[in-house]
């Protein structure tokens, strides 16, 4: 057993050396910077802690940035750990320099009972007088907690705790996939790509490939085990027939020794037994271990079924019980997003339980609930002790992420503090607070806003061109199963993961049934499949304001533009993600779309998105069915070519003819009275 | 009476006295020769008559043949020899004049001639026709010239002689050059203006023609005359009636026409009936001289003029009118047995600026065929319930077809009808309006018979749209006197009606067409062009206007109980097609030919018109 940790250690030594001391930033770990305004706050975090960190010699680094004029008498930042207070500073910083530093040493006493996690808690309460009553509500009171912010560890032998297989797969932060690779490589990088990225949203996550004779790149390396570099087949365990295997391996390179992760298998079976391990949550979270061969995995992929009343507790959006003391506006967010629905839910009820200080005669205290930074609830809390009620929020309202916040606003009667206990506390419960949502509101337009929910809750293939197998589209694929997954709930036994289908090898007929995500080359007869495109992007296109005739977009990149379309065909919905440069593989252009419509947060009801490679311009329209919105250059638009050339001389020809028949009519008049002249 | 051939026939007992007695007295009445007489009112039969010539050592030759020398014809007067059944025809080498006479032993005749040409006259015999025919022919030019001028001279603002002025004809081109430059520079509002403005139109005429049948089902307009009343009407101060019966070819239904003559209640000697036949038609001609039996009407022939329309005959045909009041029929109409004494009744009961009584029109044959299903639907809606309609709401009213009865000194006050219109009847009724005086309804049908023959109903019916144009297009020269003479509701009515009508046949298939491309292309074509709201809006009318105008013709049927017609309502929008197919074909006609008259057939039914005449109650 001793040796066994012995190995990890060193492994994970050979890791950090080269990922973890750069990744140990709370940038890292997923946080943004923080502030905290007004006179009282305070903010938490999860520090995670490796096996191998020697958590009683590393030390904990914050960088604080602070309001200038902040009186440093009556201005001070508390550091907690564990709930314990640690450090106590005075806010002083000059004009010139807003910034400051606090070292904290840890010790292993702060470590949460699982021992991978340290809470830290900043708070603080601050004044630019000398009455801090006096400055409730002064902007100019904040101090800026940054995520450059971090742990400073100090490595050692040993661990204190053994990896499970994900966290191993989460030490790194490349994927490989083989130079020829197939649906199943595929289906490999996309998993390994979902898992890293959900370790934090904002982790940047490097796909790649590997030809056997190139020298071993520094990541996670998908393959069947005859793809694999030679030097890595040499050290990772024999595998039966069948069998799939997921492991990491000392690989010796020219230079020293190199750790990889493999996820590969004897042959095409075991590789994808691999692969549906990779996709099982719960054992690849409970699998401590640095190797695991697999005999037996399921596919991982099944339907979720959209409950309505669809209920949350504040705790499952993340929320924490905690006590929100202070004067002024006191807060609690809670994000949540509408992943699960694939329409704006009906109804959306809000169950607030929480308790707080009376109120003394002259204070006056307030229950505010802002839903997307609106006001949508607003109570007296004077003669009260507790808030346990059902607020109907606006559905309207909401869009694919929304922020729910509480906020206790409490002012003191007397405006001084200082003299006597002024502070009001809440608390909410957030166990038994409730988000109910019920029913959805009909769909009948097919927007961006119905992904993933609406690939959640129907069978869902993927349909990819064989031309971009080659493609390194293991980063697309990846940001398709991140977006099917999101958000993360570590609860889930399994990732949903759509079977990869080819497109030269499946039919209109054989997707019945199916809603349809297809990764197509534009040029991929399959894409004749879709009549109900609202954007035929095979050809070059305009597409025109509704109002002035204006245009709005002209297909002018023909490098690498990438263009998803959602839309109902046969009874099915279909996400049809193309690149419509020459180069109609591109990758970039590809994961730049997936990225855009996956996080859009106002166009909801857009269900075409354009998306150049380079990042620097994405568009969403609104085509309905039958939209004249859109042009083609080719045979359709050479009309219009024609017309916007030529009116001019159309309407003299009319013009010419009116007048020719007017001169027609009258002669037919006349000829007709001529008749009849001689009475 | 003067001795002449009937009495001869009476002497040999083939002429009793009573028809003697009989004919003397028309004879005087009409200052007529006594053989047309006995010829015209159904008293002597003319095969019957050239026997007894002919045993009376008398050869009847075939005058036309005959060399002439028209500068005797010309020395006597049209209305003369028509009346006396003359024709001077050249002098003989022994200096005889050569007259061809119908009856050679009038006595007063060949005093008269004898005196008139001063000369030893030698008479041939002959058929009444073919002088009758030679006298029109020859004689009748100033008459025929009246009757295509008369208009004219008398009323140019209301002649149909100019289709469109110059300054319709800039509007109208000013208008399309408008809407091209419009549709060009900005085609996407035009388009949706032009599509609205169509299809409110479309609703818009039909609502107001639901409008009238609502009123017109509401209101028992006519001055009904009771059966009573007909009763006791004394023959004695009946006034004499002249009927008036334009044909072209309808070789076929004479004999129909003397026996539904012959059903009119009205004392024989009182009607003065004449049969206009166009000199170019010998066919019918011929069928009269062909008869079997005595014939109870006057052939008129009309000299060759362009325009040979209708009105032209009719216009010529009051030239020899004796009646104080004048009703125009079709060759095969069948009108209420009573119904001249009722006009006459109600004539007498209306106000005096009351010049005109329409009748109602249906079909004998309504259970023929699909079309003259349609047909009787559409006249019964259009007699029972539109005219009413418009009389209640005191709009003009278009005459239709025949069953007009007027006073005959207004009518040629009028300047009667116009030879140019093609629809003369419904330009007359404006003109009544124009001048202030009324058309009235008279509670008495006639059944015509219905086409039932697709190509003749088109042929037909595109004579009546393009009449309908031109009436539009003459009234509508200077529509603030319009205003003025007919008021903002005249106006408003005349617009609906009379334009309204052509214009939405004309409108029809394009609405349609649109209605069926959004069914058949759904948004992706149609909803190019409209933005959802239009599209709902000019479908909304179109269908509406649709759904109304078949629950119009399902009205139609309940005041004359044609029940078993309702079902056919539903095929409403199939016979607008058929009109609106008529409807280009009339205003294409308008443009090339506009006089054209498209002669409708009649006599193609093969249903009897013995069937009982329902006058809605």
């Amino acid at each position: 057993m001793k040796s066994k940790f012995l190995l990890s250690a060193l492994l994970a030594l050979f890791i950090g050396a080269s990922n973890a001391q750069t990744l140990r930033t709370f940038e890292s770990m997923g946080y943004d910077d923080v502030s905290i305004q007004g006179i009282t706050g305070s903010v938490s975090y999860f520090l995670k802690i490796k096996p191998d960190d020697n958590v009683n010699a590393s030390k904990l680094i914050l960088h604080i940035a602070a309001s200038q004029v902040l009186n440093p008498n009556n201005s001070f930042i508390i550091v907690s750990l564990k709930d314990i207070p640690v450090e106590t500073r005075r806010i002083q910083v000059t004009p010139t320099d807003t910034m400051f530093t606090i070292e904290v040493p840890l010790n292993e006493s702060y470590l949460q009972p699982d021992g991978r996690f340290i809470k830290l808690k900043i708070s603080a309460k601050m004044s630019i007088g000398d009455e801090y009553c006096k400055d409730i509500d002064n902007p100019a009171v904040w101090i800026n907690i940054k995520n450059t912010s971090r742990v400073s560890p100090v490595q050692q032998a040993d661990i204190t705790y053994q990896r499970s297989l994900k966290e191993w797969i989460q030490e790194f932060s490349s994927v490989y996939s083989p130079a020829s690779s197939d649906l199943d490589d595929l289906a490999a990088g996309g998993l390994v790509y979902t898992i890293l990225k959900q370790t934090t949203s904002n982790k940047k996550v490097y796909t790649g490939i590997y030809n056997p004779q190139d020298s071993l790149p520094q990541g996670i390396l998908t393959g069947i085990a005859d793809k694999l570099p030679y030097n890595v087949r040499q050290v990772i365990p024999s595998m039966n027939k069948g069998q799939g295997l997921i492991s990491l391996a000392r690989v010796a390179t020219g230079l020293g020794f190199r750790t990889v992760m493999v996820v590969t298998g004897a042959d095409a079976e075991g590789y994808r037994k691999a692969i549906n391990t990779l996709a099982s949550n719960r054992r690849m979270s409970s699998s401590f271990s640095e190797k695991l061969l697999v005999d037996e995995a399921v596919p991982s992929y099944s339907a979720v079924d959209n409950q309505s009343p669809l209920i949350t507790t504040l705790e499952s959006l993340g929320g924490t019980p905690g006590l929100l003391e202070g004067i002024g506006s006191l807060r609690s967010k809670f994000l949540f997003s509408l992943t699960e629905f694939n329409a704006i839910p009906n109804k959306l009820t809000f169950h607030l339980e929480s308790y707080f200080s009376v109120l003394k005669p002259d204070d006056r205290g307030f229950l505010n609930i802002y839903l997307n930074q609106n006001l949508v609830y607003n109570a007296n809390l004077m003669n009260r002790s507790n808030f346990i009620e059902d607020i109907d929020l606006k559905p309207y309202m909401l869009s694919k992420f929304n922020a729910l916040e509480v906020e206790y606003r409490f002012h003191p009667g007397t405006n001084i503090c200082k003299d006597g206990f002024s502070n009001f506390f809440a608390f909410v419960n957030t166990k038994t607070s409730i988000l109910t949502f019920s029913g959805e509101k009909e769909n009948k337009f097919y927007s961006f806003f119905n992904f993933p929910a609406e690939f959640r809750k129907v069978p869902t293939k993927i349909v990819i061109s064989p031309s971009l197998y080659n493609s390194n589209l293991s980063s697309s694929i990846g940001e398709l199963f991140y977006q099917l997954n999101a958000p993360f709930n570590p609860n889930y036994n399994r990732l949903i993961v759509p079977p990869l289908v080819a497109s030269d090898k499946t039919t209109m007929d054989d997707l019945k049934g199916y809603n349809v995500i297809a990764l197509l080359n534009k040029m991929d007869p399959f894409v004749k499949n879709f009549s109900q495109l609202p954007m035929q992007f095979t050809k070059d296109f305009q597409i025109y304001k509704d109002k002035d005739g204006k245009t709005e977009y002209s297909l002018n990149d023909f490098a690498n533009s990438g263009v998803a379309q959602i839309f109902r065909e046969r009874g099915s919905t279909i996400l049809l993600i193309a690149a419509t440069g020459g180069d109609s593989s591109n990758k970039v252009a590809f994961e730049s779309v997936i990225k855009n419509f996956s996080t859009q947060l106002t166009e909801i009801e857009s269900n075409v998105c354009v998306a150049q490679g380079n990042g620097k311009s994405n568009y969403f329209f609104k085509l309905p069915e039958g939209n004249d919105l859109v042009s083609y250059r080719g045979e359709q638009n050479s009309f219009l070519i024609f017309w916007e050339k030529f009116k001019w001389i159309v309407l003299i020809g009319l013009l010419v003819l009116v007048v020719l028949a007017f001169f027609f009519v009258r002669n037919k008049v006349k000829e007709s009275q001529e008749t009849f002249k001689e009475v | 009476m003067n001795r002449c051939v009937l009495h001869k026939m009476n002497e040999a007992g083939i002429f009793g006295d009573d028809k003697l007695t009989a004919v003397g007295d028309i004879a005087d009445t009409y200052s007529y020769a006594p053989i047309k007489a006995a010829l015209n009112f159904g008293f002597l039969q003319r095969k019957e008559y050239v026997v007894f010539l002919e045993k009376e050592g008398y050869n009847i030759i075939d005058v036309r043949a005959e060399e002439m020398d028209k500068s005797f014809i010309e020395e006597c007067e049209v209305s003369h020899m028509n009346s006396f059944l003359y024709i001077p025809l050249r002098k003989l080498p022994t200096g005889e004049l050569l007259i061809a006479v119908a009856d050679p032993f009038d006595e007063k005749l060949v005093i008269s001639l004898t005196v008139k040409f001063k000369c030893q006259l030698k008479f041939v015999a002959t058929s009444d026709l073919d002088i009758t025919w030679l006298a029109h022919t020859i004689r009748g030019g100033f008459f025929v010239k009246e009757a295509v001028f008369s208009l004219m001279k008398k009323d140019p603002e209301s002649s149909g002689l100019i289709t469109f002025t110059d300054s319709q004809l800039y509007f109208i081109f000013g208008l399309i050059g408008i809407t091209v430059i419009l549709l060009i520079v900005f085609f996407k509002p035009t388009f949706i203006s032009i599509n609205l403005f169509a299809s409110i139109f479309f609703l818009f005429s039909i609502v107001f023609k639901l409008y009238l049948a609502l009123t017109g089902s509401k209101s028992e307009l006519h001055e009904v005359v009771s059966k009573e009343e007909i009763k006791n009407v004394s023959e004695l101060t009946l006034p004499v009636y002249t009927i008036l019966l334009p044909v072209y070819k309808e070789d076929k239904l004479i004999r129909k026409l003397i026996w539904n003559l012959r059903s009119l209640d009205y004392p024989q000697a009182k009607l003065d009936v004449k049969l206009l036949i166009e000199e170019i038609d010998d066919k019918t001609l011929n069928a009269v001289r062909n008869l079997d039996f005595p014939a109870n009407f006057e052939v008129i022939v009309v000299p060759a003029h362009q325009p040979q329309t209708k009105p032209k005959a009719c216009n010529y045909g009051l030239h020899f009118s004796r009646g104080e009041y004048l009703a125009i029929y079709d060759a095969e109409d069948v009108p209420d047995s009573d119904q001249l004494k009722k006009v006459v009744c109600q004539f007498r009961k209306l106000p005096e600026e009351f010049v005109v009584l329409q009748g109602a029109l249906n079909y004998f044959n309504k259970n023929e065929n699909l079309l003259t299903r349609m047909f009787t639907l559409e006249y019964s809606y259009w007699f029972d319930y539109m005219l009413t309609g418009l009389e209640t709401l005191d709009v003009p009213i278009p005459l239709g077809g025949t069953s007009n009865h007027f006073k005959l000194a207004k009518l040629i006050e009028l300047g009667a009808w116009d030879p140019f219109n093609v629809t003369e009847d419904a330009d007359l009724g404006l003109r009544v309006y124009d001048k202030q005086l009324k058309v009235g309804v008279v509670n008495s049908t006639t059944l015509e018979e219905a086409n039932n023959e697709f190509f003749n109903w088109i042929r037909q019916r595109s004579r009546w749209i393009k009449g309908y144009m031109q009436t539009y297009l003459v009234h509508m020269r200077n529509p603030a006197r319009l205003v003025r003479r007919v008021g903002w509701k005249g106006f408003f009515g005349f617009n609906f009606f009379i334009g309204g009508t052509s214009f939405t046949f004309l409108l029809y298939p394009i609405l349609l067409a649109f209605f069926g491309l959004y069914l058949i292309f759904k948004w992706s074509f149609v909803n190019k062009l409209f933005p959802d709201w239009v599209l709902y809006i000019s479908i909304f009318n179109f269908i509406a206007g649709n759904v109304l105008m078949i629950y119009v013709n399902m009205l139609a049927v309940f005041k004359r109980r044609y029940y078993e017609l309702i079902l056919f309502s539903a095929l409403n929008p199939i016979y607008w097609l058929m009109h609106s197919r008529a409807a280009y074909k009339g205003l294409w006609q308008l443009i090339t030919k506009p006089f054209y008259w498209e002669k409708t057939n009649h006599g193609l039914s093969k249903l009897s018109s013995t069937n009982t005449v329902t006058t809605p109650e």
